[in-house]
């Protein structure tokens, strides 16, 4: 970063080489991996704090963290997966911190998601592109931050629940019912229409 | 066919959705589905859900974002930096440097009313664990000689006992000896009754046996913050600790990480980290300073910390001790 010419070993290519490097300290070719990676670990804390300054703040943290906790990365999974375990776990941690228990304790998605099953409702098929991208928006804020985590982590990250259940220290049944449950909510609120 | 229809699978269209399914599940579903209309519309839905999910836009990476870890990252190094370097060679020098002073000190203790002034590898060991600590916030008995160090030195051997460990805790090489030695110090010492005190410890410390004023200030401490019943110990704070009886969790991805990051933390602050006395498996002790719980509390609650001890009172000199107890993340990264 603040030099990102190649220096011995660090010019390394290949993702290994540059983690068993960084995990002896060198840290070029730990900053190599920050600019590889700095992208998905972007997208997926963004998908689940929602917020511009906070998604900064939870992404240092999280290259922070890792480059701390490096010693401890045996290699036993990939190192995306480990990273994206970081980032996950800070963001949720993030979103606890601030109002996330407040939204939660008034369950706007299932008031949302009581509306869908009123009269009013549109079908989610019915919906213009448009509007429901809209609607999804809107309907995430409302989403518990672990719900967005599995979601963005499965459909965004096109990940299997394997992958997933690795990554949120999850059983693979919780991965399962937690993604339904996920999905049943937002499309009820979408459907309804978010308050 | 109305048997179908009673027992929709909603809850397994995700998990099919996704190919997700045991073969034999899956097949089941695909006949339902072949007589359902409601559920091939259910399931044309959340695919439709999943492909919006997919293509939502994130804002783009801001572009010094990578510049602003790497400047974190500088960050972090320099404060683990004096920890590998200066440390050991620092901790043996003052190991030195206070085994002959003890041997001075004992030595004169048995001629002398009046206990030497603080040794100065002592000092330089109380300066770096203290860092960046606001020292006008942490008054030690020092030179001149006092009234109860004069009675100190002046005491039967139990009480030098008591003066020699605190002479010498610092500088234990790991906190299991420093719990040790402290234990000694408060089996030692004689502490006044309180009633005997005076109520403005920090005035009139000098006057009296030190751990007594700090005790009143650490009970006080306690009340004020809301904390269980405050204890005593010497410490790095260079005053005195109040237990504040809650005990913190963190979930972490490398404790061993976890505790050289609270270490750092805490010496960041004025204060210091270390096993608990009871050396429970996992937690760790912080001692803070007063002056800098708020940064402590800050920067441990964006580390996820939870469960902190509430803000002390400002007017008190005692330290808080925080228990933080550090929990592996289930089937961590790894």
């Amino acid at each position: 970063m603040t030099d990102t010419k190649p220096l011995g070993a660090a010019a390394a290519e290949d993702e290994d080489d540059l983690v068993r490097l960084a995990r002896g300290g060198d840290r070029r070719a730990f900053d190599r991996l920050v600019t590889t990676h700095m992208k998905p670990v972007w997208a997926t804390v963004w998908r689940i704090v929602r917020d511009r300054s906070d998604t900064e703040d939870v992404v240092q943290e999280t290259f922070v963290t890792a480059y701390r906790s490096l010693r401890g990365f045996r290699g036993d999974a990939k190192f995306s997966t480990w990273l994206h375990r970081i980032a996950v776990t800070r963001a949720l941690n993030h979103r606890e911190r601030s109002e996330e228990k407040l939204r939660r304790a008034s369950d706007p998605i299932e008031v949302a998601a009581e509306r869908a099953a009123g009269t009013g409702a549109s079908p989610l098929h019915a919906l213009e592109s448009k509007e429901l991208m809209r609607r999804l928006a809107a309907c995430l804020e409302l989403l518990p931050a672990a719900w967005r985590a599995v979601l963005a982590l499965r459909e965004a990250e096109d990940l299997d629940y394997q992958r997933i259940a690795e990554i949120l220290g999850l059983e693979l049944g919780t991965v399962r019912s937690r993604l339904s449950r996920a999905r049943a909510s937002l499309k009820a609120c979408v459907e309804g229409g978010p308050a | 066919m109305s048997d179908a229809r009673d027992r929709h699978p909603d809850d397994r269209l995700s998990a099919y959705l996704d190919d997700e399914l045991e073969a034999a599940e899956r097949t089941e579903i695909d006949r339902h589905l072949a007589s359902c209309a409601r559920c091939r519309g259910e399931l044309a839905s959340l695919r439709r859900l999943s492909r919006s999910l997919a293509e939502e836009s994130v804002p783009p990476v801001p572009p010094d974002m990578t510049q602003r870890v790497a400047s974190a990252l500088d960050a972090a190094a320099v404060v683990r930096l004096p920890r590998r370097t200066f440390m050991v060679p620092l901790t043996i020098a003052a190991t030195v440097a206070a085994v002959g002073l003890l041997v001075i000190v004992r030595w004169q203790g048995s001629r002398a009313p009046a206990l030497p002034p603080m040794p100065r590898a002592e000092r330089e060991h109380e300066d770096r664990r203290a860092q960046a600590s606001d020292a006008s916030s942490l008054p030690e008995p020092k030179p001149p000689v006092t009234k109860s160090e004069a009675h100190a030195a002046a005491a039967p051997p139990s009480r030098r006992v008591s003066e020699r460990g605190e002479l010498v805790e610092p500088l234990q090489k790991n906190a299991r000896a420093d719990a040790v030695a402290r234990d000694e110090v408060l089996k030692a010492s004689v502490p006044a009754p309180a009633a005997a005190l005076p109520e403005t410890p920090r005035a009139s410390a000098k006057e009296i046996a030190p751990q007594s004023a700090a005790e009143m200030t650490a009970d006080r401490l306690g009340a004020a913050a809301g904390l269980s019943r405050a204890k005593v110990a010497p410490d790095s704070c260079g005053e005195r600790w109040a237990d504040a009886g809650s005990l913190a969790t963190w979930d972490v991805e490398d404790p061993a990480a976890a505790i050289l990051d609270l270490d750092a933390l805490a010496r960041g602050v004025g204060g210091r980290s270390e096993p608990p006395e009871a050396q429970a498996d996992g937690s760790r002790s912080v001692v803070v300073p007063p002056s800098g719980w708020d940064a402590f509390a800050r920067d441990a609650a964006a580390r996820g910390i939870v469960g902190l001890a509430p803000a002390p009172d400002r007017s008190s000199t005692a330290c808080i001790r925080q228990r933080i107890e550090i929990r592996p993340l289930r089937g961590g990264p790894s």
